[in-house]
C-alpha cells in the first residue's frame, strides 16, 4: 500500500455521500415526472410505483436535501470561523484560481506546463459552489410548486409558471452537469479512470498528490504535514462497498444523461 | 437603449413584479388594488358575483354581435364552439393539439370538460362563464385545489413554449427567464464540457503517471 495523505474529513464524506444519494434519487424521480409521456418515462414511473408515489419521493427527497444543505452550510461556517476564510486550503475562489485555469488551458493546448494546483482546483471549487446556486434556486421553486395554494397567497399565481420552468431548467442543468462533467473530472479522465476512490476513503494516495496538486504537496512538505494519512489500507469489504457504490452511481448518472439529453434534444427547457 | 440593457431592465423588472409586490403588500399594509389580490380574501368561494360585474353595452346575453372592429371573440361566447361544422364529432385536440399536452391532461389525467364544463362550452371570457378569471378560482380551480385564490388562478395551465415568440407577447417574464436560464446553461456547460474535453485529450496523449 503506497503512503496516502489525508484529503476529505469524515463530515465531508458524509456529506458527498447524502448529496449523491439525494441527488441521484430527486433525479430519477424528477426525470420520470418530466419523461412521462414517453414510452421510456412511463415505464420508469410505473417501476417507481406511479406518479402520487413518485411525487411524494420527490418531495421527501427533497426536503432531506434541503435540510443536508443547511447543515453543511452551518458546519461550513463553523469550520471556516476556526480554520479562517482566505488562504490556500480556503474553497472560497481566488485570483490564483483564474491564473490557474489560464496556465492549464495553455498547457492543453501544448504551450507550457500545466498549473501547480493547490488542495482545490478550480474546477473542483466550481462543483462544490455550483451547489449553492442550485440549492436554493431548486429549494425555494420546489417548495413553491409543492404548496402552489399556499405560495399564490404571497406571489401572483403566475410566477409558479416561472418557477416551474427554474426548477426545471436548474434541475437539467445539474444533472447534466453532474452526469457529464462532474464524473468525467472525477473519474472518467484518463488519469481518474475508473475510479478516484478519495471521496469515500478521504485518502489520497501520495504519488498522486505530487501529480495533481504539486502546490498543496509543497506546502504540506514545508509544514510537516505530508503523509498524515499514514499507511492503512482500507478492508476488502470496504474497498469492494466504495466501488460497488460509485460505479453504480457513476453508471445511474451516465444513463440519465442520455436520457436528460434525448429529453432536450426534444422539448429544451419546456415541460 | 440598445438589446442586452433592454433584457437587464425587463430580468430586474420581472423579478421586482414577483416579489416587490408581495413584499410592499405586507410591508405597508396599504390596500392592494391589484385584481387578483382584491377577491383573495373575501371571495374565495362566496359564489355571488354579479354585483361586480357588468354585461357589454348593447348585447343581449351570449349573442355574438361583433365588437366595434367587425370582429368577435369566441372567447367572449357563451357558447365558444357556435357555428363549427361538424363540431359534434370531433375532439378537442384536433382543433386545440398545444392545450392537450398541458400538466393537467399529462400529469392530473384530467379530460377537457372537468375544468371548462359540459356543452355549451362558454368562452373564458364570457362574463358567466366559470372560467372567466373574475370567478375561475371558485368555480374552476378551488374543486381540486381547496382554498385556491384569484391568484392562483392566473397560475397559466396552458403555458406557452417559453421560448416561443407567443410566449415573448403573452407571457414575457416566462420568456426572459427561459432565455437566461438557457444562457446560463450553455455558458456553463459550454465553458466546463470544452474543458474537460481538453484536458482529457491532454493527459491521454501525455499520461504523467501509470494508472493505480
Amino acid at each position: 500500500m503506497n503512503a496516502t495523505q489525508k484529503r476529505f474529513t469524515p463530515s465531508d464524506r458524509l456529506f458527498h455521500l447524502g448529496l449523491m444519494i439525494t441527488f441521484l434519487t430527486q433525479a430519477v424521480t424528477g426525470l420520470a415526472q418530466l419523461t412521462m409521456r414517453t414510452p421510456w418515462g412511463s415505464t420508469l414511473m410505473y417501476r417507481m410505483g406511479g406518479y402520487e408515489k413518485v411525487v411524494s419521493i420527490h418531495y421527501i427527497v427533497g426536503i432531506m436535501m434541503g435540510f443536508l444543505f443547511l447543515i453543511h452550510g452551518g458546519n461550513s461556517l463553523l469550520r471556516m470561523g476556526r480554520s479562517g476564510w482566505f488562504g490556500s486550503d480556503s474553497l472560497l475562489f481566488s485570483w490564483r484560481d483564474l491564473r490557474h485555469m489560464g496556465t492549464n488551458i495553455k498547457w492543453m493546448v501544448g504551450m507550457g506546463p500545466p498549473a501547480r494546483l493547490g488542495r482545490w482546483s478550480y474546477w473542483e471549487k466550481f462543483d462544490y459552489w455550483a451547489v449553492f446556486w442550485g440549492m436554493p434556486i431548486l429549494a425555494i421553486t420546489g417548495l413553491m410548486l409543492a404548496h402552489s395554494v399556499e405560495a399564490s397567497r404571497y406571489v401572483p399565481g403566475w410566477s409558479l409558471n416561472i418557477a416551474g420552468l427554474l426548477h426545471r431548467a436548474e434541475a437539467l442543468l445539474a444533472m447534466v452537469y453532474i452526469f457529464g462533467i462532474h464524473f468525467f473530472m472525477g473519474h472518467m479522465r484518463p488519469s481518474a479512470f475508473p475510479m478516484n476512490p478519495s471521496i469515500f476513503t478521504g485518502e489520497m494516495p501520495l504519488s498522486d498528490l505530487h501529480h495533481e496538486k504539486p502546490a498543496w504537496a509543497e506546502e504540506l512538505k514545508n509544514q510537516g504535514l505530508l503523509k498524515n494519512g499514514g499507511e492503512r489500507s482500507a478492508s476488502p469489504l470496504f474497498k469492494t462497498v466504495y466501488t460497488l457504490t460509485g460505479v453504480t452511481a457513476v453508471a445511474i448518472g451516465l444513463y440519465l444523461l442520455i436520457h436528460t439529453v434525448i429529453f432536450m434534444g426534444r422539448m429544451g427547457l419546456s415541460g | 437603449m440598445n438589446r442586452g440593457v433592454r433584457v437587464f431592465f425587463a430580468v430586474i423588472g420581472g423579478v421586482l413584479l414577483i416579489f416587490g409586490e408581495a413584499l410592499g403588500a405586507r410591508v405597508g399594509g396599504e390596500e392592494v388594488v391589484e385584481a387578483s389580490r382584491r377577491y383573495r380574501y373575501y371571495e374565495l368561494s362566496r359564489g355571488f358575483y354579479e354585483s361586480h360585474e357588468m354585461r357589454p353595452m348593447g348585447q343581449g346575453e351570449g349573442q355574438p354581435k361583433g365588437m366595434k372592429t367587425g370582429m368577435y371573440h369566441r372567447s367572449r361566447l357563451a357558447d365558444a364552439h357556435q357555428g363549427i361544422l361538424f363540431y359534434a364529432g370531433r375532439r378537442c385536440e384536433a382543433c386545440h393539439p398545444d392545450n392537450a399536452a398541458s400538466k393537467h391532461g399529462v400529469r392530473g389525467n384530467l379530460t377537457c370538460r372537468q375544468c371548462h364544463g359540459s356543452e355549451p362550452i362558454a368562452g373564458i371570457a364570457h362574463y358567466y362563464s366559470p372560467m372567466n378569471p373574475i370567478r375561475r378560482h371558485a368555480y374552476v380551480c378551488a374543486r381540486c385545489h381547496e382554498g385556491a385564490g384569484a391568484s392562483f388562478a392566473t397560475y397559466r395551465i396552458h403555458e406557452p413554449i417559453p421560448g416561443s415568440m407567443e410566449a415573448k407577447q403573452s407571457f414575457p417574464s416566462l420568456h426572459y427567464t427561459h432565455r437566461f436560464m438557457l444562457g446560463l446553461l450553455l455558458g456553463v456547460l459550454g465553458l466546463f464540457s470544452l474543458h474537460a474535453l481538453m484536458l482529457g485529450l491532454r493527459e491521454l496523449f501525455s499520461i504523467r503517471r501509470p494508472h493505480p
